[in-house]
């Protein structure tokens, strides 16, 4: 353990060597009398110093965690030699916090004891943090000196976002050509019963109508629709950047893109997610659970990287964007490139619907430091890009953070029933 | 040191400037506890124990003075406490039975090291033998003790940074 003297020997040793110099400049053996406590503080207090041995470890049981849920840390430490007072400090990264809010931890060990301690941590956001060491700090009894000593290694934490389950996602308009849980428009093989028609060779004799055909005297038979899965994208605008400190436009996005994930895996489609910002960053659609926690890491890695170069549709790969696929755009609408990225993938043919995530309620108290002129300016350059995707015929609903992701979902499929259909 | 020792010598005590080192004193004290800054808290003491220092060179050997230091190394450990304790976290109530009985035990075995000295210093007066050389060179022994015990105490430190 590294050893530092404490303010307490310096500023105790100074007073008795002053008073020790005034005795003998006066000739005045009583002036010890005045500072004999702090001398025999002195002596007694370096008589005892005992260098501390420590051993211990710091072990995370888990590696990862999902936002807003407990989760512990193990601590063990054997100590060897006589220590007055041990403190235990843990600097954690902004986004986790501990569970009972506690700098320092002050124990008071006798000399053979081994501390066993778990302290719970909860991450406020998601995100990858790196959990520091543990810092012990260790005094002598009569703290003339302290000792430093760092328990444990750095160990990494992955923090999942919390999402919320969707129980109705938005339809795709078009299915592919896997097995899945969406009734196709297409007839076949499936479940859903689609309508009647008369009998064609080839057609199997089980699927024959038998009131149909014995009323008309024609065989009919009964169809039905395919069930297929489709492809779902999901595009993140990671162009610029709104935080109120504890939430964000991207961490909102991400919540919302992890649900929508979730939500289109469980119904056995592909999702795929392309992260369109300064950075662009794509993850190829696929399905099934371990594509889930895929496309969770590589969610985990969006940030928002500052660049003024211009990003066009066409960066993006073209396996990345399979034809017919559904792209669910979360953006907040403040960067013209992403806007213009979406009117292009309109234009294309994508089946597209954006969800705007509405900065003005993270702006919170600095809307009121900021020029009103400047913030209505603001506002309607926002307003004016949501004109212009509606105008072109794109499903836009407005997503206010205190409403829930289920509720937006809702508007944007009825946007898509009774508005008009996109034309490219 | 100047105007004390004149003072001192000249048989009365200026007030206003033993008033103005307690002044100092207790405001150096109050500045280290609020702003937690515990490197003030010793400087507070000087101030603190010199106009009882003046009082001992004019006056002679007084009874009280080791309690006076006692009160002070109390004060002055409760504020070292004060400040220690400041980041909120739990503590175990065992740190301040041990916080009391060593600031109890040791500011007592001050008290009488103290009288010991004053005894010492009193014997001069009605002994034979020149006691004020006696009681410097105790004291040297005593600076020399520290010395050595803080000089040990580094090196095994330094022996436990290797």
């Amino acid at each position: 353990m590294t050893a530092h003297p404490t303010a307490r020997l310096l500023g105790y040793l100074s007073v008795v060597a002053i008073a020790l110099l005034a005795a003998l400049v006066f000739a005045s053996p009583a002036l010890v009398a005045l500072v004999a406590p702090f001398a025999l503080w002195l002596v007694v207090g370096a008589a005892m110093v005992q260098r501390p041995h420590l051993r211990g470890t710091l072990t995370m049981p888990e590696q990862r965690a999902v936002e807003g849920e407990r989760f512990p840390l193990d601590l063990d430490l054997e100590l060897a030699g006589r220590v007055g007072r041990l403190e235990l400090a843990l600097s954690l990264p902004n986004g986790v916090e501990e569970d009972l809010p506690q700098a320092v931890m002050r124990l008071a060990p006798r000399p053979g004891d081994r501390v066993r301690r778990q302290i719970g941590l909860r991450p406020s956001r998601w995100g990858v943090y790196v959990i520091p060491q543990l810092l012990v700090v260790a005094e002598d009894p009569l703290s003339l000196f302290h000792f430093t000593q760092l328990v444990g290694a750095p160990q990494r934490l992955r923090v999942y976002p919390r999402w919320e389950i969707l129980r109705r996602l938005i339809p795709p308009r078009k299915t592919q050509v896997f097995a899945g849980n969406r009734i196709a428009r297409q007839h076949g093989e499936g479940l859903e019963f689609a309508e009647i028609r008369e009998f064609m060779p080839g057609d199997r004799v089980r699927r024959i109508n038998w009131r149909v055909t014995a009323r008309t005297g024609v065989p009919f038979v009964n169809d039905f629709h395919l069930e297929r899965n489709s492809d779902v994208v999901l595009f993140l605008d990671s162009f610029t950047e709104v935080s109120s400190g504890r939430d964000s436009v991207l961490s909102l996005a991400v919540r919302a893109a992890t649900s929508l994930a979730q939500g289109h895996l469980r119904e056995r489609d592909r999702v795929g997610v392309i992260g369109f910002g300064g950075l662009l960053r794509w993850l190829l659609p696929g399905m099934g659970q371990q594509h889930l926690y895929r496309v969770v890491e590589a969610l985990l890695d969006t940030e928002v990287v500052m660049s003024y170069a211009w990003r066009a549709i066409d960066v993006i790969p073209p396996r990345m964007l399979p034809p017919a696929a559904t792209v669910i755009a979360l953006s907040p609408l403040l960067d013209p490139r992403s806007v213009g990225a979406l009117a292009d993938l309109h234009h294309r043919g994508f089946d597209l619907v954006v969800l705007e995530i509405s900065p003005e309620s993270l702006l919170g108290p600095a809307a009121a430091a900021v020029d009103p002129l400047a913030l209505r300016v603001w506002t309607l350059l926002r307003q004016a890009r949501r004109h212009r995707l509606a105008m072109a015929g794109i499903p836009i609903t407005q997503w206010l953070p205190d409403r829930p992701l289920e509720v937006v979902l809702a508007e944007a499929r009825e946007y898509r029933r009774f508005a008009p259909r996109a034309t490219a | 040191m100047g105007p004390w020792y004149t003072a001192a010598a000249g048989g009365h005590l200026p007030l206003a400037a033993l008033l103005a080192a307690e002044g100092a004193g207790i405001l150096g004290f109050v500045a280290a506890l609020l702003t937690g800054w515990r490197f003030l808290i010793a400087p507070s003491l000087l101030p603190l124990l010199a106009p009882q220092a003046v009082v001992l060179l004019e006056r002679g050997p007084l009874l009280l003075s080791p309690v006076l230091g006692a009160t002070l190394l109390a004060a002055s450990e409760l504020a070292f406490w004060s400040i220690g304790a400041r980041p909120p976290g739990p503590h175990s109530p065992r740190l301040l039975w041990r916080l009391g009985a060593r600031v109890v035990g040791l500011a007592a075995g001050g008290v009488v090291l103290g009288w010991l000295v004053l005894a010492a210093s009193g014997l001069r007066t009605a002994g034979t033998l020149d006691l004020t050389v006696i009681g410097s060179a105790a004291l040297l022994v005593l600076l020399a003790a520290i010395t050595w015990l803080v000089r040990a105490g580094l090196r095994e430190l330094a022996q436990s940074a290797d």
